[in-house]
């Protein structure tokens, strides 16, 4: 299961957090990660209470990352708060709000922009509160962006389809027994020995975790190269992280 | 703002009453002012009608947005014109081939139809 389908803290996060008790800290799971999508993504999509995040089709966002031509454009007089209409032709027109500092100029319709910002629903409206705006350096950049639209989209349409699952709901199938260690794709992504390998390291209770020899040995019916291959790709994605050295581990959600 | 199809110039007749957006550079400008001849990025060569005077260079790369009519010519509604430093280097084969990509892809690239 990819960083950006989980709710709970991501590896980054775990990271900084290692150390800090955040066991107290009940803040609610959201999709992390930026999204780049098209207008119409976002215009189309409904809030998930449920999920803390906005849905659409596979795709689900709270930070996105649009391009867009500005067909309005509302500065302040004596604020610092910029409204902008933007329009990637993908059908619609979507408010982008842009608290500034007074530097730069201000951006004016016809040119276009680059915006990074979090999705906002107010009124039944949605909008992007921006934290970055830019104007298109080159127009290599916007149709970079119109592919990496696909890319993204593609991408997690894959891993849902790779997990069998569908992306809205919460599949928890209990395999229970040596049963499910024979398919290849267990209901929550991962492979039997990612799976045996996440689960050994959540019982860990040290702070230096448990070493990849240890953990060979309490997993004998795997070989040493499935052990290691199924660490790279779990503290690839964030799910476990190295402690006192590469050789140790502890998984990031407990 | 519909949404706008992304072509180059042998998707013209297949977009017929289309909008579409259309991104090439301008072969000529006629002497009336507002009929441009578009190289597009598949190196053919379209017509551009505009109810406007069109206010662009000859060798400039803009964009057209408008319907395409029935003599497979567009109906312009708006030219979008850049900065010469935002098409200096700009790919054009590069961005003819995302056009593709475009319409192989409906269900990645997400539009409002």
């Amino acid at each position: 299961m990819a960083l950006w389908e989980q709710g709970g803290s991501s590896g980054f996060q775990q990271r900084k957090a290692a150390g800090d008790n955040d066991a107290g800290n009940a803040q609610r799971a959201s999709v992390k990660g930026v999204l780049t999508c098209t207008l119409a993504t976002i215009l189309n999509a409904k809030h998930s209470e449920a999920d803390n995040c906005f849905v659409y089709k596979h795709l689900k966002f709270n930070t996105v990352m649009l391009m867009g031509l500005i067909r309005e454009a509302n500065h302040e007089v004596n604020g610092s708060l910029a409204t902008y209409e933007i329009d990637d032709h993908s059908g619609g027109l979507l408010e982008i709000k842009w608290w500034h500092d007074d530097s730069g100029e201000p951006l004016k319709p016809l040119t276009y922009v680059k915006v990074v910002g979090q999705v906002k629903i107010f009124s039944n409206k949605v909008h992007v509160v921006a934290h970055h705006i830019s104007k298109m350096q080159s127009l290599n950049e916007l149709i970079a962006h119109s592919i990496e639209c696909i890319h993204a989209s593609m991408n997690i349409r894959k891993q849902g389809e790779l997990t069998g699952t569908n992306m809205g709901t919460n599949n928890n199938n209990h395999h229970t027994g040596g049963g499910g260690m024979h398919s290849q794709q267990v209901s929550n992504g991962f492979t039997p020995v990612q799976n045996a390998v996440l689960n050994l390291l959540k019982t860990v209770t040290s702070m230096t975790g448990y070493s990849v020899t240890e953990i060979c040995k309490q997993l004998k019916q795997f070989s040493e190269n499935q052990v290691k291959q199924a660490l790279e790709f779990l503290s690839g994605e964030g799910h476990i992280y190295s402690t006192t050295d590469d050789d140790h581990f502890r998984a990031a959600s407990n | 703002m519909s949404h706008h199809y992304r072509i180059n110039g042998s998707m013209i007749q297949q977009y017929s009453g289309k909008p579409v957006s259309i991104i090439g550079t301008v072969s000529k400008v006629h002497p009336s002012g507002n009929v441009i001849d578009l190289e597009t990025s598949d190196k053919q060569h379209i017509v551009v009608r505009s109810s406007e005077n069109v206010n662009v260079e000859s060798g400039s790369i803009i964009e057209v947005l408008g319907n395409v009519d029935n003599r497979n010519q567009i109906e312009c509604d708006m030219i979008v014109a850049f900065e010469p430093e935002q098409t200096a280097n700009f790919d054009m084969d590069m961005y003819n081939q995302a056009v593709m990509l475009f319409q192989h892809y409906p269900q990645d690239y997400l539009v409002n139809l």
